[in-house]
């Protein structure tokens, strides 16, 4: 093997130490950037699983080509000269994304209506005992008989824009009708390519997140149309007739988190911060005019890239009747979050993949199943809510029953050339059993809260749950154990109950997809549930919560995920997010910062004994900051203050026992309002766009290095210490 | 300036006490290594190493090379410090050095294009600076000692000896990969070097790849198959590297494929040793057995002369070795045997999470002028320790069978000794974690060495894993000398010897008749100590198996959990963690599930190919 020659060492390192140099390094970025030094390679960049959504779609000239025997995980086989399709053992892994279906035989004489989707489509938290495909065989067998028409269901779970691989596979199963009901998780992937990512440089050193917005909705438009384009022109031509779904998303009753607005030009970040706590105490206090005025003012501060604005807005025309109007700011608000991988935000159809859809599909033969024009239809103008969904785009069973009925229209028209309304049909549709809907509800309010929907949907669908069934009283009850614990959830007594009922959605979307937190929240809203119905399970909850988690027996890390996630700040909470559900590099920060004026904390002690905080904290920018007060209060009293700067200061703080409350506590950090960097902010962000780092787009108001709570009877020196001055501010 | 708290009545309200504490009056040192392989952190509190843990085992990612975060924090837990305590970090290599030689890979003519953008990728990277300053928030001093001084000074400075030659060997780091050097107090000199692409640790590894084991991680594999061959190609295998004058030797490249592919070896060396190298997990012949005997003859023949070679220049009694090739422990003991040194200190972790210690340790030395610590390192019980209320809290809110002696220790050894008598296979966790690739009693798996069926049982069924590879025994420190050729003191499992024992220690004795011992003292490990004892009480012999307490590709437990779930998935008999006591009757069915879960997690990108080293 060739080397290079000996003497090239030094220049080599030369080379490095110059490369490694402040400037070096940023020119090497940049030239790397635009390509003119070779682009970057994809196995540096390829840092998404194959399970995770918002793959853009290859183009079909570049597409690899399909395998010609597969269509999704079924692999093709021959049986007396006949095709049919079984699972792929090759992809066991993936089985359990996909509906479950064993074997897909040789087309018949039946009419085969191939149902290709995403988790809506295979009825999440009701498949495997209810879902989309059987509420539509339903309604069809009673309108073609159950030997004339059948389907294959060929919904995944996060199923992105690999729909369009899957749709033109599914052709292999010679299908009379094909439905796609997909594009909650079309969303491409941000920062972006390495071809557009000196674009999104441009962009947003020129309109800051906004025009990160227009680069991602440009890029989401370009996808679909790939998508339409590729799917439909083959089905054109192969005669299939093809029913794309426009997906809903819950308006009514889903919110994503409030969060700051992302970095501003000039003192702008201050004035928004101004106009939304005045948005929100006008609200509050029934001045509808001066809190549009307000948000309104948010929104040409920032150009629509936060939800706040929107929200306040929505509001402010729902208490004023205007319905129209309140549709489309939680239209703005659910399209506001397009551009910001920095967090996750629930899957949903954009508005720009909404209407690209509509616009594409028109120029084919395909037909259209417009779901925000049905469930208009359907509600009466009302907006779509808990009614219809169970999340932000999952359907209750009548939002299953509903989309089916108009799916089997159409095939009716199609394939029986027969008009049949929806309306007549939604009679027909197959409902689910009362423990099954039981059960969905209550995942459904597990799912909310860990979504950070507020009590009231979880409570609703709690609530509803046990309305359904007296079967989940005992499965909550077992929850609240198992979530208490800080035993491993599978390794609890209680799941072993749970997993003994033999329900499969308990045993697969509960024990397999929960994360044990601390579930203010949620739990709250079980327990009131539960005593609506004359069930007392505080106690339990108390007591175990004592038991496992009271700072007196043992001193706790309140930076932890179970105790972080109990103060309802989803940015905060990425960097110590489980494995599982992870969204930040490996290498990102590894310590709390604070994106919003507040910080919220939890953690479980006792009336009147008092507790040992010990905080390490600072402000950020530690080259620009300054000095600043941070006010500390302890379940909604302030206990006093604290002068921090820039570097890391650690902090013993003695917590009065008379502040303290059994149970849960909290604890709130109440930061200085920083030094905002404005574009500057903006510069992290660009530089580290060259490896693909996820994007840091918000100013940062404090930072947590170690918070833990402890008993403080021994350091407290003088009890009761409130006749006492015991507090400092500056104090050293 | 005090205030007094008072709401709009004028009435007192609670107020808390603030105490800022002022910076902790220590020295307080971290030492990193990271994005390689083996990634770790250390703290050095006035000199002394109060932890040290590797990554892998908190993100349970075997060798996990990603930057040791939740390592980090553990150290500043168990140092009792925060953030603004920590006067320097430490990082264990050199970046520019090591840029530069991954851009002289770069220079190579005809270079595959997939090769030359991987290269180019290196300098948009983030660099060890900007990651600790983004990854810890942290802006105090940092320290960069180059690769090899860190290993130079992870070994010295651990060693107690007061001056002594080092010599540190491994694949590579920075530039070089072979170096020779002398300490004395807080000064480590080195005066020569081998760089790359020239390294010792290549020669072995293109060798274990084309025996089909993993590079950088199946050495040892290598080392255990050799006394089952003949060094019948010994003579092919000199040709693949030029020993030369002085310190030298010279890797011959036609055999050598990783400076521009994905392998470590040509198509060149399966001509000159007659056969195509052996798919991984296949059928292990004597072809393969020979040519591990013969690769490791030659490994111990130069890294003999290269020993007497700096002995010649440092004529010390005592020799410091660390770097991944100073875990030949085979080849040690040759070197100590055969050799002109009297004495041979080897770090425990001599591999790169070691590195994190000599950075830390080499810091210290330039801050404070002196040596850290002079005492010899007594143990590496430096990780994280579980508690037994942790443990109660998991088996008391389960369905589990288990045996309780909390305040019965006595009881609790007696019971682990009647199952070892009866053959079962014991998980073992208690206390502190040990640092470094060896399970020295505080998370072991241990079980009678006297059953020659238990080696094949072990392997089978727990470790899953080749069968011709040894077990080492755990032996009392005040017996060792009765069963092994042994007169000194080997708590760290870093030297083979002869067994000469009365008793059939089959299931500890290597086919060429050799073991590695690990010796148990009180001090070190009191339950452990104790364990034996008793063992030795009932049965005669003083003597353990030990060995590590993981499965196959897993990195070894850490946790209560790991150690459970561990358990659950392996056919280990029973698990004795901290005071408590599972039997496999005793698990519940859903532990599976979970155990199940843990191991199909997603990745966390720290993950490290074993094809090559990631040279890059």
């Amino acid at each position: 093997m060739q080397q290079p020659p000996e003497s090239l060492k030094s220049f080599a390192n030369r080379l490095a130490k110059a490369a490694i140099s402040d400037d070096g390094n940023q020119t090497i970025r940049l030239l790397r950037l635009t390509n003119l030094m070779g682009s970057p390679s994809d196995a540096a960049h390829s840092s998404t699983s194959p399970d995770d959504v918002g793959h853009q779609p290859k183009s079909s000239a570049n597409a690899a080509p399909l395998p010609a025997n597969r269509v999704g995980i079924w692999e093709r086989k021959e049986e007396n000269g006949q095709p049919y399709f079984v699972r792929s053992k090759d992809m066991l892994k993936e089985w359990n994304y996909w509906a479950n279906i064993g074997r897909i035989d040789a087309k018949g004489k039946k009419k085969r209506v191939v149902f290709i989707g995403e988790s809506v489509a295979r009825g999440y938290l009701y498949d495997p005992q209810f879902n989309c495909a059987m509420a539509l065989e339903k309604i069809l067998h009673t309108q073609m008989g159950i030997d004339e028409v059948e389907i294959v269901d060929l919904a995944r779970t996060n199923l992105g824009f690999e729909v369009r691989e899957l749709a033109i596979a599914a052709l292999q199963l010679e299908p009379d009708f094909v439905v796609i009901f997909s594009g909650n998780n079309w969303r491409c992937d941000f920062p972006p390519g390495a071809l557009e990512t000196a674009n999104l440089d441009a962009a947003v050193r020129e309109k800051g997140a906004a025009g990160a917005k227009q680069i991602a909705e440009c890029l989401l438009i370009d996808s679909v149309k790939r998508v339409v384009k590729d799917v439909a022109s083959l089905y054109d031509s192969k005669e299939v007739p093809l029913l794309w779904i426009i997906p809903e998303f819950n308006l009514g009753d889903w919110r994503d988190p409030f969060t700051n607005a992302p970095h501003l030009p000039g003192d702008a970040n201050r004035e928004w911060l101004s106009c939304c706590q005045g948005a929100q105490e006008a609200l509050e206090t029934g001045d509808l005019i001066k809190a549009a005025e307000l948000a309104t003012r948010m929104v040409e501060l920032d150009h629509g890239v936060s939800v706040a604005e929107f929200y306040i807005l929505a509001e402010c025309s729902r208490k004023s009747g205007d319905i129209d109007a309140t549709r489309r700011y939680l239209e703005l608000a659910r399209d506001s979050v397009i551009w910001d991988s920095s967090k996750s935000a629930a899957p949903r159809t954009y508005s720009v993949a909404q209407q690209t859809l509509r616009e594409e599909i028109a120029k084919h033969k395909s037909q259209i199943l417009d779901m925000p024009k049905l469930f208009k239809a359907y509600l009466q103008g009302v907006l779509p809510d808990r009614r219809l969904f169970l999340d932000y785009c999952h359907m209750t069973t009548e939002g299953i029953q509903v989309t089916m009925a108009a799916v089997a229209s159409h095939i009716l028209q199609s394939l029986k050339h027969v008009d049949v309304s929806w309306t007549e049909l939604v009679k027909q549709a197959a409902a689910p059993s009362n423990e099954v809907e039981a059960e969905a509800a209550f995942l459904a309010a597990v799912h909310s809260a860990h979504w950070w929907q507020a009590y009231d949907v979880i409570h609703y669908f709690c609530a509803r749950a046990i309305q359904f069934s007296r079967h989940i009283v005992d499965v909550m009850t077992n929850y609240i154990d198992l979530q208490t614990r800080q035993t491993p959830m599978l390794m609890c007594r209680s799941a072993e109950l749970i997993s003994g009922s033999g329900s499969p959605l308990l045993q697969h979307y509960l024990l397999r997809y929960n994360n044990q937190q601390l579930d203010k929240v949620l739990l709250d809203a079980i327990v009131n549930s539960l005593g609506e119905v004359g069930i007392n399970a505080r106690h339990q909850l108390d007591q175990i919560r004592l038991e496992e988690h009271s700072v007196l027996s043992r001193e706790t890390n309140l930076l932890e995920y179970y105790y972080c996630s109990a103060g309802y700040q989803p940015q905060e909470v990425n960097w110590v997010l489980p494995k599982r559900d992870a969204i930040l590099p490996p290498d990102a920060n590894h310590y709390y910062k604070a994106y919003w004026r507040e910080s919220n904390f939890a953690f479980v002690a006792e009336a009147g004994c008092p507790i040992c905080l010990q905080l390490s904290c600072r402000l950020p920018n530690p080259a620009t900051a300054s000095k600043g007060t941070i006010v500390l209060q302890v379940n909604g009293i302030s206990v006093g203050e604290l002068a921090i700067g820039p570097e890391w200061e650690a902090w013993n703080i003695t917590i009065p026992g008379n502040t303290m409350q059994n149970d849960l506590n909290e604890i709130k950090i109440q930061w200085p309002i920083p030094d905002f960097p404005g574009p500057r902010g903006f510069d992290l962000t660009l530089a580290g766009l060259s490896e693909r780092n996820k994007a840091e787009l918000y100013p940062v108001f404090g930072e947590i290095h170690t918070l833990t709570a402890s008993d403080g009877r021994e350091a407290q020196l003088v009890a009761p210490a409130l006749e006492l001055e015991l507090s400092a501010v500056g104090a050293s | 300036m005090p205030i007094r708290k008072s709401n709009s009545n004028g009435n007192s309200q609670p107020v808390a006490k603030f105490e800022r504490l002022a910076k902790k009056p220590q020295l307080n040192i971290i030492g990193i290594s990271a994005g390689y392989h083996d990634s770790a952190c250390c703290l050095l509190q006035d000199g002394v190493l109060v932890a040290a843990v590797q990554e892998e085992r908190f993100t349970r990612v075997k060798n996990d090379k990603s930057f040791p975060r939740s390592a980090f924090r553990y150290c500043l837990a168990e140092g009792g410090i925060s953030i603004s305590d920590v006067d320097c970090i430490a990082y264990y290599e050199d970046p520019c050095l090591k840029l530069g030689r991954q851009l002289w890979m770069g220079m190579i003519p005809d270079l595959p294009n997939e090769r030359r953008q991987g290269i180019l990728d290196r300098l948009v990277k983030s660099q060890p600076e900007q990651i600790i300053r983004r990854l810890f928030g942290y802006n105090g001093p940092i320290e960069f000692v180059d690769h090899h001084l860190s290993h130079a000074a992870s070994s010295f400075f651990c060693s107690g000896f007061e001056e002594a030659a080092i010599l540190t060997v491994d694949g590579v780091g920075d530039w070089p990969t072979t170096s020779y050097g002398w300490g004395k107090g807080s000064h480590i000199e080195r005066f020569e070097q081998v760089d790359f692409p020239d390294s010792l640790g290549f020669f072995y590894s293109a060798i274990t790849g084309y025996l089909g084991f993993e590079v950088n991680e199946g050495e040892y594999k290598v080392m255990g198959l050799a006394p089952y061959g003949e060094p019948i190609y010994a003579d092919q295998i000199r040709n693949l590297i030029d020993v030369t004058s002085d310190g030298q030797y010279r890797l011959n490249m036609k055999y050598f494929a990783f400076l521009s592919e994905d392998s470590m070896y040509t198509q060149e060396l399966s001509e000159l040793l007659g056969e195509p190298p052996r798919e991984p997990e296949s059928e292990l012949r004597q072809f393969h057995m020979d040519v591990a005997r013969s690769v490791q003859l030659v490994l111990e023949e130069i890294m003999l002369e290269k020993t007497r070679y700096l002995h010649s220049k440092v004529p010390s009694e005592n020799l410091c070795m660390a770097g991944g090739v100073a875990l030949n422990v085979v080849a040690n003991g040759r070197c100590l045997r055969e050799g002109p040194f009297k004495r041979l200190f080897v770090q425990p972790a001599a591999g790169d999470a070691g590195g994190s210690v000599g950075a830390a340790a080499m810091a210290h030395a330039r801050i404070t002028g002196e040596a850290p610590a002079r005492k010899k390192l007594e143990h590496v019980y430096l990780g994280p320790a579980n508690t037994t209320e942790e443990a109660y809290n998991i088996l008391k809110a389960s369905t589990a069978k288990f045996h309780d002696f909390r305040g019965k220790e006595e009881e609790l050894i007696r019971y682990t000794v009647d199952r070892l008598v009866e053959g079962k296979v014991i998980g073992w966790s208690h206390g502190r974690m040990e640092f470094g690739p060896r399970s020295l009693g505080g998370r072991s798996i241990l079980a009678d060495p006297r059953r020659p069926e238990m080696r094949d049982r072990i392997n089978a069924l727990v470790k899953m894993r080749e069968a011709f590879r040894p077990f080492a025994p755990a032996v009392l420190e005040s017996k060792a000398h009765e069963h092994f050729d042994l007169d000194h003191p080997s708590p760290f499992m870093l030297e083979t010897c002869q067994v000469i024992s009365p008793i059939d220690l089959s299931a500890i004795t290597h086919i060429d008749g050799s073991a590695r011992v690990q010796t148990v003292a009180h001090e070190a490990n009191p339950r452990f100590a104790a364990l034996l004892e008793e063992f030795d009480r009932r049965t005669g012999c003083p003597i353990l198996l030990n060995t590590s307490f993981n499965m196959r590709g897993e990195p070894i437990v850490n946790t209560t959990v790991d150690a459970i779930l561990c358990f659950v998935r392996s056919q280990i008999d029973v698990l004795v963690v901290e005071d408590f006591i599972i039997e496999r009757a005793g698990i519940p069915p859903l532990w599976d599930l979970q155990a199940q879960t843990r191991v199909t997690e997603k990745p966390t990108g720290g993950e490290v190919g074993h094809l090559v080293y990631t040279l890059l």
